[in-house]
């Protein structure tokens, strides 16, 4: 991993045309920006991570069909 | 063509019916092409699966996320859109996938992250919709409905 350091206002390009800049650094939080092209995806890892293991745990749901027949529209 | 599933037993379906999500579903990316069929044969609830064309033992339950809680609603920009076919909303189908625990009473769904199918690409993807507050663990039926009757079905 490349490790930067960074002081609040400077920031790192990526590839060109991705830039990550911090806005500002208070306690324990940087506040990150992050300047991207509209088809690159930025999302919060963690979020990210739960969105990953819900849908595996969906993909191993059990359903009983019969029961369903309950619910109508 | 024909795949042997888990759930359905042998199933026919038309190439021309498959959904391909061209970079798949996050945490199961390896696979791309899958059917998607009511859950009862009238298509009366607004259940639906997600069956793999790849692997027979990968289905998931959906749920047709707008005649479910009509007041959903999605912020998701063009570029999202575009991946999958560009258009409008009228274009697209949304669902979002139910995951069942202990029972159906108790079963949650993922409104933060809708899947989009296309309706003239047949391109699926699911969207992350990181800035809003909906949540991955959405309980489908509230406490109130589970006491009296759940027959409505009604979030």
């Amino acid at each position: 991993m490349l490790v930067l350091s960074r002081k609040a206002g400077e920031s790192v390009m990526i590839d060109g045309n991705i830039e990550v800049k911090v806005i500002e650094v208070s306690g324990d939080v940087v506040k990150v920006g992050i300047e991207a092209p509209q088809h690159i995806r930025v999302h919060r890892r963690e979020v990210y991570l739960s969105i990953e293991e819900e849908n595996r745990r969906a993909a191993h749901t059990h359903i009983d069909l019969q029961a369903l027949r309950r619910f109508k529209k | 063509m024909q795949i042997k599933t888990e759930r359905f037993g042998t199933l026919n379906y038309e190439l021309k019916d498959e959904i391909e999500f061209p970079n798949g579903i996050p945490g199961l990316e390896q696979y791309r092409r899958y059917i998607l069929f009511p859950a009862d044969e009238e298509g009366s609830t607004p259940f639906y699966f997600l069956q793999s064309t790849e692997d027979g033992a990968l289905s998931f339950f959906l749920l047709d996320v707008f005649a479910y809680f009509p007041d959903y609603s999605v912020h998701i920009d063009d570029a999202e859109v575009a991946d999958i076919g560009g258009g409008t909303s009228e274009d697209i189908r949304f669902f979002t996938f139910i995951t069942v625990r202990e029972t159906l009473e108790t079963a949650t769904t993922n409104l933060k992250a809708p899947i989009l199918i296309h309706n003239r690409t047949q391109k699926g993807k699911q969207v992350v919709m990181d800035n809003t507050d909906y949540m991955i663990r959405q309980p489908l039926f509230d406490s109130t409905q589970l006491s009296t009757s759940i027959s409505a079905g009604r979030g």
